[in-house]
């Protein structure tokens, strides 16, 4: 589903199949003025199409990497971790900063996630106000503070 | 046989060598010493005769001259009768005194020299009687008074005294070496029966010792036998010992016990024929068969068998040779092994184990089916209590205009319910994953912890006076994480239900029961009614209502779950109003370093 104008510069990445929690985030990342360009994918093979510049992404380059990707983990088609593994394992595609962003709080999930090399793990909180602020800091420190690494030149 | 009769059976032998020795060697002497006294007494009797005959030619002289002298004086014939006599004698005499004294040259020569003094006096006398008998006595006279006669009778009487003296020196010689003999005789017969004594002796000694030696090994292989009867009659296993026609020789107590079979049925009877024939097994007898002949022997042979008396039974048959040292009978030591109750038994275990292995593995599907629900639980249930709480959330601060003052309080409402669930989901996985969880053991200080739980708690107890009295704490291996949520669920609980009071003590500390460290949480707050003390650490049983004390009724069976876990006991006591006191045991090390 695309929110945006395909041209521009993707800056976020937001994978989530469930529409409630997508209009929710969407929300609470417009509250935070962080919604300029948020391309939003439903489940993990799409957004491995679109981070791999494939499929019904094709026209996309490696050389306009999102600059944050927020994962879901349980995802139809392909799950979260299953998207992550991917990423971190491609060297195009490893150095894309993945926040996992999901309703778990299991253990193996942390382990399982950083082992993969997610770059950070958030709970969404029940209580919106919450939920609200732990979305917008994250949007502020990686779009914000934080340095996002350079894109890798590659031919098509 | 002890090695100390053997000992002695080894001596025996050359000590009988060494006696029989001894004795012939006596015996040989003895035997000598008899046939040198047999010819001393020979020599003696030798030397006796020599003088007798001596003695008699002597007198035969005499004769020779008294008859002639009778003959000449009065002419008469008659007294030429021992003349006649002496003259036929004497021959004979000298030369049977040459022959007894043949051996004896020196008694050779005396005869030599007396032979012709002899034959010189009694051809005087032939003379001098022929001279008479034909001129008359007067003729004779003269010569007669010449005294020739005399002289020649004294030389000849000289010649016999010489040689009877030599012979009697002959005698005394001999006389003393058959004294001699004799004494050495008496010396060896004497020495005879004291060996023969002696050896008596010794050979009463070592037949006496021998009976003793055998009367104690008798003894011993008494006890021995005793002793493996004993065992053998002890022994669970049915045992039989069969000869070499396999018949039954003996029975232990165990094999009437279990076939139900008395001794007099059994003893001396055919294997085969035991109880009716309920022994003869097809598949036994060439395994009995070859026992003997080929020295074979069998182990845990398997047969099911049916008995009259006794129903079907499951055996393992073991038997081997046996061999009898005191009369080389060779036996057949056969085992059976009653196993029908042990097959029951076992196949009662496996059926049982089965069993287990079923449960087991309900146990650990219905664990994973746990697991699975608790973690859709933790991502599916939160999800729409979310979403609830953010729309109604974005409804009251987007649309509040639109809302009438009840309307946003019905909102207000739902959020607090959303709220209210989802503290109530998180909690629930808390409390699930305390099951789940490993121990994981290290030395925690729990005065650190409880520290760090009060600083935690600062923000809760803000604007309240509270005074935290926490005493010396010990060391305890223990899971660190979760014994600081037993910590801050207590502490919490403490501090919550202290809110009505102007000033809140709450009290940790320990204390020995029962020679078991004991830590416990205390506070003045309202305290509870020990009637329901049972349900305090059920899940979702709250003891207040929820507008005077919020909470999920949850924390306490945390605490429960987590001390459990550790080996521990925990438990509360209260009064109404008047605080609660909360203790509990962890089992694991409590006793590691004392109190710090």
């Amino acid at each position: 589903m695309m929110m945006m104008d395909i041209s521009r510069e993707v800056e976020i990445l937001l994978v989530e199949d469930n529409l409630d929690d997508m209009e929710l985030t969407m929300h609470a990342l417009r509250a935070g003025k962080l919604c300029n360009s948020i391309h939003v994918v439903r489940d993990g093979e799409e957004a491995l199409d679109f981070l791999f510049c494939r499929g019904l992404h094709a026209d996309r380059s490696f050389d306009h990497p999102v600059q944050l990707v927020l994962l879901d983990l349980k995802l139809p088609k392909v799950d979260g971790m299953e998207v992550l593994r991917a990423l971190k394992s491609d060297p195009r595609t490893r150095r894309i900063p993945v926040i996992i962003l999901t309703s778990s709080r299991e253990e193996k999930d942390l382990i399982s996630g950083y082992d993969l090399g997610a770059n950070g793990y958030a709970q969404k909180p029940v209580d919106f106000d919450e939920f609200r602020d732990a979305v917008r800091q994250l949007g502020l420190y990686w779009l914000v503070v934080n340095i996002p690494p350079p894109p890798v030149h590659e031919e098509k | 046989m002890t090695v100390l009769g053997l000992q002695k059976t080894r001596v025996i032998l050359p000590s009988f060598v060494l006696a029989m020795l001894v004795l012939l060697l006596v015996g040989l002497a003895a035997y000598r010493q008899g046939r040198r006294n047999v010819a001393a007494e020979q020599w003696v009797r030798h030397t006796y005769e020599v003088l007798g005959e001596l003695n008699t030619t002597f007198s035969l002289m005499q004769d020779v001259e008294t008859s002639s002298r009778g003959y000449v004086l009065t002419g008469e014939d008659s007294y030429l009768e021992p003349f006649n006599n002496a003259l036929q004698l004497i021959p004979q005499k000298i030369h049977h005194l040459r022959q007894l004294t043949a051996d004896n040259p020196e008694q050779q020569r005396r005869l030599d020299a007396l032979e012709p003094l002899i034959s010189l006096r009694v051809r005087t006398a032939d003379a001098n009687i022929v001279v008479r008998r034909t001129r008359g006595f007067s003729a004779v006279e003269p010569t007669l008074n010449e005294g020739q006669g005399k002289m020649s009778m004294d030389a000849i009487r000289g010649r016999i005294a010489e040689f009877a003296a030599a012979e009697n020196q002959l005698l005394e010689r001999r006389t003393d070496e058959l004294r001699v003999s004799n004494i050495q005789t008496l010396a060896l017969f004497i020495a005879l029966v004291v060996l023969l004594a002696g050896l008596l002796t010794v050979t009463l000694f070592l037949v006496r010792r021998n009976a003793a030696v055998l009367q104690r090994e008798f003894e011993l292989t008494e006890k021995a036998r005793a002793y493996a009867e004993n065992i053998v009659d002890t022994v669970r296993q049915p045992l039989l010992v069969l000869d070499a026609e396999l018949r039954v020789q003996s029975a232990n107590r165990s094999f009437y016990q279990v076939f139900q079979i008395t001794a007099q049925e059994t003893e001396g009877k055919p294997f085969y024929e035991l109880g009716k024939g309920q022994w003869d097994i097809p598949a036994l007898r060439p395994l009995l068969a070859e026992i003997l002949p080929r020295h074979t022997s069998f182990q845990d042979f398997e047969v099911e068998q049916d008995f009259p008396s006794i129903g079907r039974r499951t055996m393992l048959f073991s038997a081997r040779k046996l061999f009898r040292v005191g009369n080389n009978t060779e036996l057949v030591l056969l085992a059976i092994e009653d196993t029908t109750e042990r097959k029951s038994a076992e196949k009662q275990l496996q059926l049982l184990n089965a069993r287990l292995k079923e449960h087991t593995l309900a146990l650990e599907t219905a664990n994973l089916e746990l697991e699975a629900f608790t973690y859709s639980v933790s991502h599916d249930l939160r999800a729409p209590l979310r979403h609830i709480a953010g729309f109604s959330k974005i409804l009251k601060e987007d649309f509040a205009p639109h809302l009438p003052a009840e309307g946003q309080r019905m909102v207000e409402r739902i959020q607090a319910g959303a709220r209210n669930a989802g503290q109530l989901v998180d909690d629930l996985l808390g409390l699930s994953q305390v099951g789940r969880k490993e121990l994981k053991l290290e030395i925690v200080g729990l005065k650190g912890v409880v520290q760090g739980v009060v600083r935690d708690l600062e923000g809760e107890a803000m604007g309240r006076e509270i005074e935290w009295r926490v005493g010396e704490l010990p060391f305890v291996e223990c899971d660190a994480a979760l014994i600081k949520q037993v910590m801050a669920n207590l502490l919490s609980n403490a501090l919550k239900y202290t809110r009505p009071r102007p000033k809140a003590v709450i009290e940790v500390g320990t204390r020995e029961q029962d020679g078991r460290a004991v830590v416990y949480v205390r506070d003045n707050g309202v305290g509870f009614s020990m009637k329901y003390a049972d349900k305090l650490f059920g899940v979702f049983q709250r003891l207040h209502r929820a507008e005077d004390f919020e909470g999920t009724g949850v924390g306490l069976a945390t605490v429960q779950r987590i001390v459990h876990k550790h080996g521990g006991r925990v438990w509360a006591e209260a009064e109404l109003d008047k605080g609660a006191m909360f203790c509990f045991t962890l089992t694991r090390g409590f006793e590691v370093e004392g109190a710090a």
